[in-house]
């Protein structure tokens, strides 16, 4: 059964962002120290904020030289976002909690003035959170600039399947219909590259509700990352989440499930590794995941170079 | 044979590190539980009369990570910074000023703040604000013949009062209970020298089955397939020991929090279970029964 929403109720509305600069993973140290991996190697630890001329949604999550948390395309944030550490403004919660995937962007001064561009994901754990990100073609993303001020198209928030047995997070209308979910006897089936079980959940456990923050797939050690195959997770996959259950919070639940997607690269630290923002869950397991290596937001958001 | 562990404790900087005693913090609005609830939560900072190290973590109405006896921290960012590093559990405390001063206490856990145990009677003259001064020592702490232990916040002499044992090249730690990898939450990934790490109570069915209801402040608590050296992260076949240190959560991922405090790749540290293993009794806090 095609799947039908309660989209009409959705209110539209404007955000405002800016471009953020490239911001080192420790940033709240004096001297701004090595990352350490988890085992005892010292790492310079780049790839957050900013903009990135060769790194997309569909890319691998892992392999970046000297990389955590890579993020893809374009990072945006508040446009009053302060230097971290600090408390976020109400506007800056109110920019990541509204931005969904799939959500138009268009850059409102600058040189790029006028380009649109899509929502592609939304940071959370660590020196991410704040973060939105956005695909822009490479012939806009060349004529951006940081701190160029954007606008979001925010649609999505309080979306509910009608007649599914859990919640849904994060996703536009637009992004919802592009990924084909059935729906039988209140279970919804999704797309999915990939299952990852409970115990290869690290850090991000215990953090915001759904609709802000992610929840990171273990990228170490080497065992683990054999053993469930996650050398070849890309940013963009849709991954399912077995036992695990984000929703009002994040946190382990037996027979839930969670499908989110994988929108950074990974990490060497000890528990990190890609973030899992989640698009829906359900206590009781009403998610059927079904396998196809394709369920990446390059298909669904036909992102183009 | 029972073999007696040496430690490189005479090695050790012991040091001086201030705290004070701090007050409760609220703030506006509902906390919402793991299943979508609204809750109150309370018993972070402050004093707490009625809630004390070797009590059951469970079951204090609206409370939410209950940090047993004083809560205590410096207000200063960068010598909290120091202070979170150089405390250990067990190091001594005191009272310096106020109309406790001169009371002596025990450092139990690290949460955000630290956690101090005082005498009831010391308890009673204390008030927030209080300055506290903490012996900090433990930093460093190795095992002779045990280089792949990592020790981390453990204070020597209360290492020695643990009944470790030294069993065909492996530490054999009396512990309460043991608990797999797929329960632990918030604090995952974090830095083990400066915070503990929670046992998600936020799954009845796996509360029950794991007898989480059971936990006690101060219990020593194995860890299966963890690692807590260069960070904090899965590593199958790996133990960590830990102290729980404050309590129950209804928070989704959270639960009572474990500051870890000993930890080796597979084959290093068996775990044998003793239902005393409880850091109440090895520092004198209540008496070991029978």
């Amino acid at each position: 059964m095609v799947v039908t929403t309660n989209e009409d109720k959705l209110m539209e509305q404007a955000l405002l962002g800016k471009v953020t600069p490239p911001t080192m993973l420790l940033e709240s140290g004096l001297i701004g120290g090595y990352v350490t991996t988890w085992d005892g190697r010292p790492k310079i630890g780049i790839g957050v904020g900013g903009i990135k001329y060769n790194v997309r949604v569909g890319d691998p999550c892992l392999g970046w030289a000297e990389a955590e948390y890579l993020e893809p395309g374009v990072t945006l944030e508040g446009v009053d976002a302060k230097p971290k550490p600090r408390r976020p403004s109400g506007t800056e919660t109110a920019f990541v909690k509204l931005s969904c995937l799939g959500n138009q962007v268009t850059v409102i001064d600058g040189e790029g003035k006028g380009a649109r561009g899509v929502v592609t994901g939304k940071g959370g754990t660590a020196a991410t959170a704040g973060h939105v990100f956005a695909h822009f073609q490479g012939p806009d993303v060349e004529r951006l600039n940081i701190g160029d001020k954007v606008r979001v198209r925010a649609l999505g928030v309080g979306m509910e399947v009608d007649g599914f047995d859990g919640r849904i997070f994060n996703m536009s209308p637009l992004f919802l219909g592009s990924l084909g979910l059935e729906l039988e006897g209140g279970a919804l089936t999704v797309p999915v590259v990939k299952e990852i079980p409970a115990h290869a959940m690290g850090m991000g456990v215990g953090g915001a509700p759904a609709e802000s923050g992610s929840w990171c797939v273990q990228t170490s050690p080497p065992h683990l990352v054999e053993e469930l195959g996650l050398g070849d997770l890309r940013i963009g996959d849709l991954v399912a989440c077995r036992d695990v259950l984000m929703s009002y919070g994040k946190g382990y639940y037996r027979g839930a499930v969670t499908v989110g997607v994988i929108t950074i690269g990974g990490s060497d630290m000890a528990g990190h590794g890609p973030g899992v923002m989640a698009i829906a869950a359900s206590k009781k397991g009403k998610i059927e995941p079904r396998i196809d290596p394709r369920a990446n937001l390059v298909r669904y958001l036909k992102l183009e170079g | 044979m029972m073999v007696v562990l040496r430690t490189n404790k005479e090695k050790l900087v012991k040091t001086a590190v201030m705290a004070e005693v701090v007050h409760p913090f609220a703030s506006w609005g509902y906390r919402t539980d793991f299943e979508g609830k609204p809750m109150i939560g309370l018993g972070m900072s402050g004093i707490k009369y009625n809630v004390s190290v070797g009590d059951l973590c469970y079951g204090y109405a609206e409370g939410e990570h209950i940090e047993p006896g004083l809560s205590i921290s410096n207000k200063d960012e960068h010598e909290n910074a120091a202070l979170g590093v150089l405390g250990c559990i067990g190091n001594e405390v005191a009272a310096v000023t106020g109309d406790a001063k001169g009371a002596r206490g025990r450092i139990t856990g690290k949460h955000g703040n630290f956690m101090a145990w005082f005498g009831p009677e010391d308890q009673e003259k204390i008030n927030i604000g209080d300055k506290m001064r903490v012996k900090a020592w433990g930093v460093g702490l190795r095992i002779e013949g045990f280089d792949e232990v990592r020790v981390n916040k453990l204070d020597p002499d209360l290492f020695e009062k643990m009944g470790i044992m030294e069993d065909s090249g492996k530490l054999v730690v009396p512990v309460a209970a043991e608990y797999p990898a797929y329960i632990m939450g918030s604090g995952y990934g974090m830095w083990p020298v400066t915070i503990d790490y929670d046992i998600q109570t936020t799954c009845p069915e796996v509360y029950e089955e794991l007898n989480l209801k059971e936990i006690r402040f101060g219990d020593i608590v194995a860890l299966r397939d963890q690692l807590n050296w260069w960070g904090r992260g899965y590593y199958k076949g790996a133990v960590t020991i830990g102290v729980v240190v404050h309590g129950w959560s209804n928070s989704a991922g959270h639960g009572p929090g474990v500051t870890t405090i000993m930890s080796a790749k597979p084959g290093k540290i068996v775990p044998k279970i003793y239902p005393y293993a409880n850091i109440a009794y090895y520092l004198g806090i209540r008496e070991m029964p029978g």
